[in-house]
């Protein structure tokens, strides 16, 4: 309870009287002074009898219209004060967005209810720029007596939290045929025997056997020698090769086929690291590559291969072909010429080189995805994982890769972001992105079937989800849920 | 978009006893101090369409003080004092539970008094007598804020 400036200006009257008295030594004025303190007593006793009433009756609630919002996007929040009998007090409910949320001012999240009302209520926009958890703190509602003598504020009500995910990815499919997969990427079987930590079990002793290896215990206890044997481990080499070329930038933004490539990269990325596999990382634009770092274990590498799949944009052609009709390939920006203008001077004709093809790709001939294959693959050694990140435009061309790769006897993982499931145009026809979908299948399934060769698809899962029950909707409508009657 | 609430009119309505209280006031002045009385209780009534009941009130209790001679008939005196005391009882026109808080008023208009009258009467000192009415008033006003933020501290009051 907080007494007002009013409060205090009736107080004052009243300690006046009783200064007054004393001067003038009138104890009339007094009773001047008891009659004002008397009204204020009775009043705060009024005043507290009706908040404590209030506060019991009132119901002010804050409710969000979703908890889930992408980083940047905004939330409706209603705010609605309830009471459940009229009282002669005015309420006032503000609503209090967490800190680090913006678009809303005090008297646009304000609701006022005067004396009388029963129900007041307003919506008003907060924005979340940035991703984390936003805590509400609990609604401040502020009583005023009717005669403007006494504020109490309370805070009073629910405290909803919303969530902001960060602009990208998420509901991440990785598996093949709409099944999902629990890892792509683990423990390596192998066939081999020798040092290592896990037993595999004891047997008898024979002639071509080390001597160290004969198990002491084991001998004693069959009366025979026996050597103990055990799992060995092996480091698996892993190459990352990730298309980033224009084809990769379909989706919606942040949600372009690139970025779930890129997503799924990272994560099979630490967990290389967890388990300090070497890893190496190759990119390959419309141009060429345009990244390598060659397989390692030491932190920089794996540190240099995170900085640049963050780093990973969509690369457009310098030199795209003649019947190409995307317009991105006719748009592509370039640096400016040389001072002068191209063809001005032998100076700028030396130089439109330069400028137009960026500095840092290494240019190949042919598809660049298997250049890169051919080039670089060769030159790794032991055991080799090559995983592929890649689209299913260039179906020949993944073909292509997987039988060079497998003529290297290294183990091929192609990780393909079926297009349909990025295509802006698929809700239009379900039917026929659902063929698009079979075509796709059909296409995993026989890079999958190839020996040494394992392919998943990753893509949104909500998408494939409702790509999958819109078919069975169509093909069985009658397990639809009927229209109540 | 509403007013706040620290916004209340000096004009705000003004129920029965309030009016009651007026007229009891303004015929004891008359009675008390004749024609002078009367121009007094058409100031004060001027004045009253611009000011709060408190104010007016406040106002009247030093116009009485000064007007009436220091020996007018107690009866008088009286007349004129509950005539305020009702015009401040009536505000409780405007709260929840108007009978209760008048008599509330009621209660601490004889408490106080009491309290008052009769330190005065013991210790013949009046600056005795006022300390102890503020004192009184500052303590009950003061107990019923901690008893208010006693009762609310789940709700987190301030």
């Amino acid at each position: 309870m907080r007494a007002t400036r009013r409060y205090w200006a009736v107080a004052g009257f009243g300690g006046v009287f009783v200064v007054l008295s004393v001067l003038f030594a009138r104890p009339l004025l007094l009773g001047g002074a008891v009659s004002l303190g008397a009204w204020l007593l009775a009043h705060q006793y009024a005043y507290l009898r009706m908040v404590t009433r209030v506060t019991d009756e009132v119901t002010v609630e804050q409710s969000l219209a979703t908890d889930r919002v992408r980083a940047a996007a905004d939330v409706t929040v209603t705010l609605t004060a309830r009471l459940s009998a009229p009282t002669a007090l005015s309420l006032t409910a503000t609503a209090a967005p967490p800190i680090g949320t913006t678009g809303t001012t005090d008297a646009g999240r304000t609701i006022h209810l005067q004396a009388g009302d029963r129900k007041a209520a307003t919506t008003f926009t907060m924005h979340c720029p940035v991703a984390g958890t936003y805590a509400f703190d609990q609604p401040t509602t502020r009583l005023a007596d009717p005669l403007g003598l006494f504020v109490t504020t309370v805070e009073h009500g629910p405290a909803p939290s919303v969530t902001v995910d960060p602009r990208g990815p998420r509901n991440i499919h990785v598996g093949g045929g709409g099944e999902r997969v629990l890892r792509p990427y683990g423990e390596h079987v192998t066939t081999h025997r020798g040092p290592g930590l896990e037993t595999t079990g004891v047997r008898e002793y024979v002639p071509s056997d080390p001597a160290r290896h004969i198990d002491w215990n084991a001998t004693a206890r069959h009366n025979a020698p026996h050597v103990r044997e055990y799992d060995t481990t092996t480091d698996r080499t892993t190459a990352l090769v990730i298309d980033h070329r224009s084809d990769m930038a379909v989706g919606p933004a942040h949600e372009t086929q690139l970025d779930y490539a890129r997503h799924l990269a990272l994560e099979l990325l630490a967990t290389a690291q967890d388990r300090s596999d070497p890893i190496g990382l190759y990119t390959v634009g419309d141009d060429g590559i345009t990244h390598r770092t060659a397989p390692d274990t030491d932190r920089n590498t794996y540190e240099t291969i995170r900085r640049e799949l963050h780093a990973l944009t969509p690369t457009r052609s310098a030199h795209p072909p003649p019947d190409d009709p995307t317009p991105h390939a006719a748009s592509r920006p370039t640096r400016a010429p040389p001072r002068g203008g191209a063809g001005d001077s032998a100076f700028s004709d030396t130089l439109r080189a330069y400028v137009d093809t960026p500095a840092s790709v290494e240019r190949t001939t042919g598809d660049p995805l298997t250049q890169t294959i051919d080039s670089h693959l060769q030159r790794l050694s032991g055991a080799v994982q090559l995983m592929v990140f890649t689209t299913d435009t260039h179906r020949g061309a993944v073909y292509d890769i997987v039988h060079r790769a497998r003529d290297r006897d290294a183990h091929v993982v192609v990780f393909l972001t079926p297009r349909v499931l990025f295509d802006p145009d698929q809700p239009v026809d379900a039917e026929a992105a659902y063929d698009r979908y079979l075509e796709f299948e059909d296409f995993r399934r026989s890079l999958d079937r190839l020996a040494g060769v394992t392919a998943y698809e990753v893509g949104p899962g909500d998408r494939l989800d409702a790509l999958i029950t819109a078919r069975q909707h169509r093909r069985h409508p009658r397990r639809q849920r009927p229209n109540p009657p | 978009m509403t007013a706040s609430p620290d916004t209340i009119p000096t004009a705000i309505r003004r129920g029965p006893i309030t009016w009651l209280g007026a007229l009891t006031a303004a015929g004891g002045a008359i009675l008390a101090l004749g024609p002078p009385g009367a121009l007094v209780a058409g100031l004060l009534a001027i004045l009253w369409t611009r000011l709060s009941t408190v104010a007016v009130a406040a106002i009247g209790q030093l116009a009485l003080v000064v007007l009436v001679p220091e020996h007018a008939p107690p009866a008088r005196v009286l007349l004129i004092e509950s005539g305020f005391i009702g015009m401040l009882a009536g505000t409780a026109y405007h709260v929840d539970a108007p009978r209760r808080t008048m008599a509330a008023v009621g209660i601490a208009v004889i408490g106080l008094t009491g309290v008052t009258w009769s330190l005065y009467r013991w210790t013949t000192s009046l600056p005795i007598g006022g300390v102890a009415l503020a004192a009184t008033v500052a303590i009950a006003a003061y107990g019923m804020h901690r008893y208010e933020t006693v009762t609310l501290t789940g709700e987190k009051a301030a």
